[in-house]
């Protein structure tokens, strides 16, 4: 088996409202970004317990994304300023414990920003490429003995 | 400090037998030389086994869920207060029936530097002169600096009881603790300084050594919830996501950490028993206090601040 080149892989939350429909148009309006995301749709960016996020970090994303409407504009009046203070309190933490910072990004794209969506993605793989894989979190995964 | 104790089985004695609890709940001497335990005395004969000195580590609050609508007392420190009052809020106590035994504290004492010293001998607590114990061990007596054997959470004492009720009690007894003025957070601020790398070997090498024995959850007076998304879901059509598996494996060891860290985030009272309990000695009060130092930045911090937001919170990047 040849060995494949690492490849940063990317775990994006998209609001269903918002950045869900801006990836949306990213691909109809034919803007490329790098296939590295893997998107998870959610109905708000508040939707997104820090759970979620370090569970994706643990099962190997070497980055995560939270996107959501913009403040003031959120489907459900005011999820995204929920969400706001906790990841950005989650945001403390992980840098507390050693994480580089552009790992986990919250941005807020609304369903217009197609081109704002790819250029976000290529932004984040760029620099996440050059912090290689995350090894935070990481340990090869063995069988415990005693 | 006999006195102290006296009183206290005094007015144990007195709630008992008066029918005005139907439990109190204090502290005994364990099995061990400086070990304290809980104590539940529900007839006034078993008074007799309370005992209260700077040796009574545990926080007693998280034992009122288990005698939920009974009447009970319970002896507790200043430090206490905070983590009380987030337990009564969280799981709706009936304040009525609770009865707080304020026990005058003068700082704690760590075991683990006292069994260097008296390996394992009884110490008897006979005064407290403010900035030292005097304490009788055998026939000897000894006077114990506090600076040198203060228990890590009693640097940074609130000193201070309020809201209590007016049914609540406050023993009298000499005793002080001189402000230490220690900064809470000169811990975080360390680590925070050190480069992102030294951080991560850091955290890699302390949470290697948990077991995930799950006490840090256990004990905390702030894991209250009836559920808990670390254990496994209950079988039935409403079985729910299996968060974390059994396996001893860093990446689920981070993710519990850091999970229960913003579980409690902006509820902690910071009790330390976390710290206290676990079997591995992980620095766990250092999440707590980075998050409450984090929380504390925020704009308009009330508790449950996790739970709320305001429209002049920073931006995340």
């Amino acid at each position: 088996m040849s060995v494949k080149e690492w490849e940063p892989k990317i775990v994006a939350f998209l609001c269903h409202w918002c950045s869900y429909a801006a990836a949306d148009l990213a691909g109809v309006s034919r803007f490329s970004y790098p296939p590295n995301v893997r998107i998870i749709r959610v109905p708000c960016s508040s939707r997104v317990n820090p759970q979620f996020v370090l569970r994706a970090f643990a099962e190997g994303a070497d980055g995560v994304l939270v996107a959501g409407c913009h403040l003031g504009d959120c489907h459900y009046v005011k999820g995204n300023y929920y969400a706001r203070r906790r990841l950005w309190v989650l945001q403390r933490l992980l840098e507390f414990v050693g994480m580089e910072p552009a790992r986990f990004q919250v941005h807020w794209i609304s369903g217009a920003e197609g081109a704002k969506f790819a250029e976000t993605i290529k932004e984040m793989v760029d620099k996440v490429r050059i912090l290689g894989p995350n090894r935070l979190f990481q340990e090869v995964k063995d069988i415990c003995v005693g | 400090m006999r006195g102290l104790t006296e009183a206290l089985r005094e007015l144990a004695y007195r709630l008992l037998r008066e029918g005005e609890v139907e439990l109190f709940l204090g502290y005994s001497w364990g099995t061990l030389p400086l070990v304290v335990r809980p104590c539940f005395a529900t007839r006034p004969e078993q008074v007799e086994a309370f005992i209260f000195n700077p040796l009574c580590l545990p926080n007693l609050v998280k034992y009122l869920l288990r005698f939920e609508g009974r009447r009970v007392a319970v002896v507790v420190k200043k430090c206490e207060l905070p983590s009380f009052r987030q337990l009564l809020a969280d799981r709706n106590l009936e304040r009525k029936k609770i009865r707080l035994v304020v026990a005058p504290c003068g700082g704690l004492l760590d075991p683990a530097k006292l069994q260097k010293e008296f390996s394992g001998q009884p110490l008897e607590f006979i005064a407290d002169r403010g900035k030292e114990y005097v304490v009788r061990v055998g026939e000897e007596e000894k006077v114990l600096a506090k600076q040198l054997y203060l228990y890590p959470r009693c640097f940074s004492c609130p000193q201070k009881d309020e809201d209590l009720e007016p049914e609540d009690i406050r023993l009298e007894f000499s005793t002080s603790l001189p402000s230490l003025e220690v900064d809470p957070y000169a811990g975080v601020s360390y680590l925070e300084e050190r480069p992102a790398e030294e951080r991560r070997e850091f955290w890699d090498r302390v949470f290697k050594r948990c077991i995930r024995c799950y006490a840090c959850r256990e004990v905390c007076p702030a894991c209250s919830c009836h559920e808990c998304c670390f254990d496994p879901p209950l079988p039935g059509w409403q079985r729910t996501v299996d968060w974390m598996s059994k396996a001893h494996w860093l990446p689920e060891i981070y993710q519990y950490h850091l999970t229960r860290a913003l579980h409690v985030a902006g509820r902690c009272g910071e009790c330390g028993e976390c710290e206290r309990v676990c079997p591995v000695k992980i620095p766990l009060m250092l999440l707590v206090k980075k998050l409450a130092k984090e929380i504390q930045s925020l704009p308009g911090v009330e508790p449950g601040i996790l739970a709320s937001y305001s429209p002049d919170d920073p931006e995340p990047h």
